[in-house]
C-alpha cells in the first residue's frame, strides 16, 4: 500500500484536512538517517529477490518481491566489514555468508531518509492506522537528488475498516499508488541496471552461421566479461574479479584451440600465445587466493601444536599476495596490456575478409561443434579405457582432467544447440568425474607448491623449525588424500565411459 | 510460548494494573505478547483504548475454531496485541458449561496462537468458577497479586486448598505482593512470614501502593509508559525482570 505523495503543498494540506475529519492525528518525525544499499558485483542479493539495506547504522535483509518490501525477521547486524567473515557468528552472518562468500559487499547507492509517521486515532484516541511518509535523497557524485515522497499505509490488527476508510480518503483526491519502490526509483535515476553483470555467458548460437563469425562473437562476449572485471581486480575488492577474468581468458583459449582451422594456423597460434600470456600474468595471484581462501581447512589438517606453523605459512602467503597483487594491478594498467586488449576487442568485433578462409571458417558452426564434441568425447573414452585396464600414472590422470575440462566447456558453449535435459544429465556425470580428477590435481599441485615454498625459505629465517615441521606434516596429509582420491579414479572413469552413459551422450545431439 | 494468568479470588487487589503493565514490559522486552482480557469489566481493554467487537459470540469462541483471530486487536505498541473484553464476554462461563472436557477448553482455544506469540497474559475475572479452572489448566503459571493483610492470607489459603483438591501442581501458583505499604507493621509482618514459608513461592519484588497506579484510569496508559521514571513503573519492571528470569529463561 504505497502511495506517491504529491509535491503540491495544497494537495497535502487537503489530504490532512480530509483525514482529520475522520480521525484524530498525531505526528512523529525521525531524525534524518543515512542509508546504503549493498550488493555484490554479480548482484547475488538482487538475483535472489533480496536487498541488503544499511539504515541508521544497522543492516536488514529485505525481500523486495513483496511490495512494500518485507524484512526477513531477526536478521539484523551492525556494519563490520565487506566480507561475511568480518561479522560475528549470528543468524545474519549465516544468511549473508550463504549468498556472499567469497565476494565483498559493495555499495549500490546511498542517501538519506526522513520518516514522518502520522498516527490516525479513533474516538478513544487509539491508533487505528499508521501512515509513514518517506522523504529520501540519494547521492550522485557530490549531489543529493530528492526522490518522490512515498506514503506507506500500515494496518493495525483488528482495524481493517479504518484502514479502508483511510484508503478511500487518500484515493478520493486522486493520490495514486507508487509505481516504483525507493530502490527502483534510485537505480533508474542513477542509471544502474541491477543484475546486468553475468559472469557466465550464455551464447545464443545460430546453427547455420559460419564458424568464424560465431567464434568471433563468442570471444567478443568473453572479452567483455574479462574487461568488466579489470577494475575490481585492480582495486582488489575481492578474489572473484580475477577469477572471472581468468575463466573468460581460459574459455577464449579453449575456443581458439578446440575449434580448429577457423583462422589460418599462424593467426590462431599468435592469438593463443597472446591469451596464454594473460593467463600466466594473472596466475600467481589466483594460486595464492585459492590457498588463502581455504586457510581454515589447512590449519585443520595438522594437529594442535603445529597449527601455529601453518599460520606462519599463511602470513608469508598473504605477504606474497600483497606484492603480487601490486604487480598485477600495474600490469593491468600498463600501456602494453591496454593496447593488447583493445586490439583484441577490435579484432574480434570486426569481420576479416582480408584473412583467407581457412578450412572451417565458413562451415556452419553446428556442424563444426558437433564434430568437435564427438572427437573430444571419443578421446576421453579411449583414455578412460586405458586407465581402467592399466596401472595408472599420475600424468594420465592429469591429461584426462584436461580433456574433461575441454568437453565441459564445449557443452557449455553450445548448449543452445543441444538437447537440454540430456546435457543436464550428462554434465552431472561429467561433473562428478571432474570433481574427483580436480581434487586429485589440486592435491598434487599443492604438495609441489608447499615443497617449493620450503626450499625457498632462508635457513636463517625466524621460527624455521616450526614452519618446516608444520608444512612437512601438511604435505604428508595432502599426499595421503591424494592417494585416496586416486583410488576413486578407476571406478569413476568406469561409470563415466559405461555403455549407458555413451548412449546418453548420443542423445544430447537429438534436439 | 508461555501463558501467564494474572488471577485473584478477590477483586480490587491490583490485578488489572499488573496485567496492563506486565504486558507492556513483556512487549517492550521484545516478546511477541498477547494480553487476553477475560474480565467482563474490560478494564485492561479500557487502559489500552481497545473495545471489544459489538458482535461477540461466546459460543463461537468457545467452539474453538479460528474465531479467536477475529478478536485480536493491535495495541499502539510494537509486539503487543490485545483481545478486548466487554459485557458480552460475561457469557463465556455459561457457554463453557455446554462443552465436553470443559476444564481444558481455554487451552484448546489458545492453541492456534502458539506460533504467533511468545507470551500470552490472561487478565482473569475474580471468583472461583469453571472459567478459573480453565485458566489454571491453560496457564504455565498463575501470578496472583496478594495484599499483605490477614484477610488476603486467608483467601490465598482458599486458593491453595482449591489447587490441592483439583490436583493442580502448587508450583504453578506464583503470588506477588501488591499494594504494599511498608510503613504498616502488619504488611511487613505478613510479607516476612509468607516469603519465609516458601509455600507457595512468592516473587521477592512487590508492587507498592502508589497513586500513579490509581491514576492509570485517567491517562489510559500503562504507568511504565506514561511515567517511566516513576516508582510505580520501576516496581513493575523489577517484578517483570524476576518473572522473566524465573519463568521464561529456563
Amino acid at each position: 500500500m504505497n502511495y506517491q505523495l504529491p509535491d503540491d503543498e495544497t494537495k497535502r494540506a487537503e489530504l490532512r484536512e480530509l483525514l482529520h475529519k475522520r480521525f484524530g492525528i498525531t505526528e512523529e518525525i525521525t531524525e534524518p538517517s543515512p542509508f546504503t544499499y549493498y550488493d555484490t558485483f554479480d548482484w547475488r542479493f538482487h538475483n535472489r529477490g533480496l536487498h541488503l539495506l544499511h539504515l541508521g547504522g544497522r543492516f536488514s535483509l529485505l525481500n523486495f518481491l513483496e511490495n512494500p518490501p518485507i524484512e526477513e525477521a531477526g536478521l539484523k547486524a551492525n556494519y563490520s566489514g565487506r566480507f561475511s567473515w568480518d561479522y560475528p557468528h549470528s543468524g545474519f552472518r549465516d544468511a549473508i555468508s550463504e549468498i556472499l562468500d567469497p565476494r565483498a559487499l559493495l555499495p549500490v547507492f546511498e542517501g538519506q531518509i526522513v520518516n514522518t509517521t502520522l498516527n490516525l486515532l479513533n474516538k478513544d484516541e487509539k491508533t487505528v492506522v499508521r501512515i509513514t511518509i518517506e522523504e529520501a535523497t540519494i547521492r550522485r557524485g557530490k549531489q543529493d537528488i530528492p526522490l518522490n515522497r512515498q506514503m506507506v499505509l500500515h494496518s493495525v490488527r483488528g482495524y481493517d475498516k479504518e484502514l479502508s476508510t483511510a484508503k478511500k480518503v487518500i484515493e478520493s483526491i486522486g493520490i495514486e499508488h507508487c509505481s516504483e519502490t525507493l530502490y527502483e526509483e534510485s537505480v533508474r535515476i542513477l542509471g544502474i541496471t541491477p543484475g546486468d553483470y553475468k559472469g557466465k555467458v550464455q551464447f545464443k548460437i545460430d546453427p547455420k552461421a559460419p564458424a568464424r563469425e560465431t567464434t568471433q562473437e563468442m570471444i567478443s562476449s568473453l572479452l567483455t566479461v574479462a574487461r568488466q572485471n579489470e577494475a575490481g581486480t585492480i582495486e582488489d575488492h575481492d578474489t572473484e574479479y580475477l577469477h572471472d577474468y581468468r575463466v573468460s581468458i581460459r574459455k577464449i583459449r579453449s575456443i581458439l584451440s578446440l575449434l580448429k582451422e577457423v583462422f589460418p594456423e599462424d593467426i590462431t597460434q599468435e592469438l593463443k600465445d597472446q591469451f596464454r600470456s594473460l593467463g600466466t600474468a594473472t596466475g600467481t595471484v589466483r594460486d595464492l587466493d585459492v590457498y588463502i581462501l581455504s586457510k581454515e581447512e589447512y590449519i585443520n589438517m595438522v594437529p594442535g601444536p603445529q597449527k601455529h606453523g601453518i599460520e606462519l605459512l599463511f602470513k608469508d602467503l598473504e605477504k606474497r599476495r600483497k606484492t603480487e597483487c601490486h604487480k598485477l594491478s600495474k600490469f593491468l594498467q600498463s600501456k602494453s596490456y591496454q593496447n593488447l586488449i583493445t586490439e583484441k576487442i577490435h579484432f574480434f568485433s570486426h569481420p576479416h575478409d582480408e584473412i583467407p578462409a581457412s578450412r572451417n571458417a565458413l562451415k556452419p558452426i553446428k556442424k563444426l561443434a558437433f564434430r568437435t564434441l564427438h572427437k573430444r568425447y571419443d578421446k576421453i573414452v579411449g583414455m578412460g579405457k586405458h586407465i581402467i585396464s592399466n596401472e595408472t600414472e599420475d600424468e594420465e590422470v592429469h591429461e584426462l582432467r584436461i580433456e574433461c575440462k575441454k568437453l565441459r566447456y564445449l557443452l557449455e558453449f553450445f548448449q543452445s544447440l543441444l538437447n537440454k535435459s540430456s546435457v543436464a544429465k550428462f554434465v552431472k556425470q561429467l561433473k562428478h568425474l571432474q570433481d574427483n580428477l580436480g581434487r586429485f590435481n589440486d592435491l598434487c599441485v599443492q604438495q609441489e607448491y608447499m615443497n617449493n615454498y620450503l626450499s625457498s625459505l632462508s635457513q636463517r629465517r625466524k621460527n624455521i623449525t616450526e614452519i618446516v615441521t608444520a608444512v612437512g606434516t601438511l604435505i604428508g596429509v595432502l599426499y595421503k588424500e591424494q592417494i585416496e582420491e586416486k583410488a576413486k579414479v578407476d571406478a569413476n572413469v568406469e561409470t563415466f565411459i559405461s555403455e549407458s552413459n555413451q548412449e546418453l551422450f548420443t542423445t544430447i545431439f537429438t534436439k | 510460548m508461555k501463558v501467564f494468568a494474572i488471577y485473584a479470588i478477590k477483586g480490587g487487589v491490583g490485578k488489572t494494573a499488573a496485567s496492563v503493565n506486565l504486558a507492556w514490559c513483556a512487549a517492550n522486552a521484545g516478546y511477541r505478547t498477547l494480553l487476553f482480557d477475560l474480565d467482563a469489566q474490560g478494564s485492561a481493554s479500557y487502559y489500552y483504548r481497545v473495545r471489544a467487537k459489538k458482535k461477540f459470540n461466546a459460543q463461537k469462541l468457545i467452539s474453538g475454531d479460528k474465531d479467536i483471530y477475529k478478536q485480536i486487536k493491535g495495541s499502539d505498541f510494537e509486539n503487543l496485541d490485545i483481545i478486548p473484553s466487554g459485557l458480552k464476554q460475561r457469557n463465556i462461563d455459561l457457554e463453557l458449561l455446554n462443552v465436553k472436557k470443559s476444564q481444558q477448553r481455554l487451552n484448546k482455544i489458545l492453541k492456534p496462537l502458539r506460533s504467533e506469540y511468545d507470551i500470552i497474559l490472561l487478565d482473569c475475572p475474580p471468583n472461583l468458577t469453571l472459567l478459573s479452572e480453565n485458566i489454571f489448566d491453560a496457564a504455565d503459571s498463575v501470578l496472583t497479586p496478594v495484599i499483605p493483610t490477614t484477610l488476603s492470607e486467608r483467601t490465598l489459603e482458599q486458593l491453595i486448598t482449591f489447587f490441592k483438591k483439583e490436583d493442580i501442581p502448587l508450583s504453578k501458583l506464583r503470588p506477588f505482593f501488591s499494594m504494599t505499604q511498608r510503613t504498616k507493621t502488619l504488611h511487613k509482618d505478613v510479607m516476612d512470614r509468607l516469603l519465609e514459608s516458601g509455600k507457595p513461592q512468592f516473587f521477592t519484588k512487590d508492587i507498592p501502593f502508589l497513586s500513579a497506579i490509581e491514576q492509570m484510569g485517567e491517562t489510559r496508559e500503562p504507568v511504565t509508559l506514561s511515567s517511566p521514571a516513576s516508582r510505580a513503573s520501576h516496581a513493575y519492571r523489577k517484578l517483570w525482570n524476576e518473572i522473566e528470569d524465573e519463568l521464561i529463561e529456563e
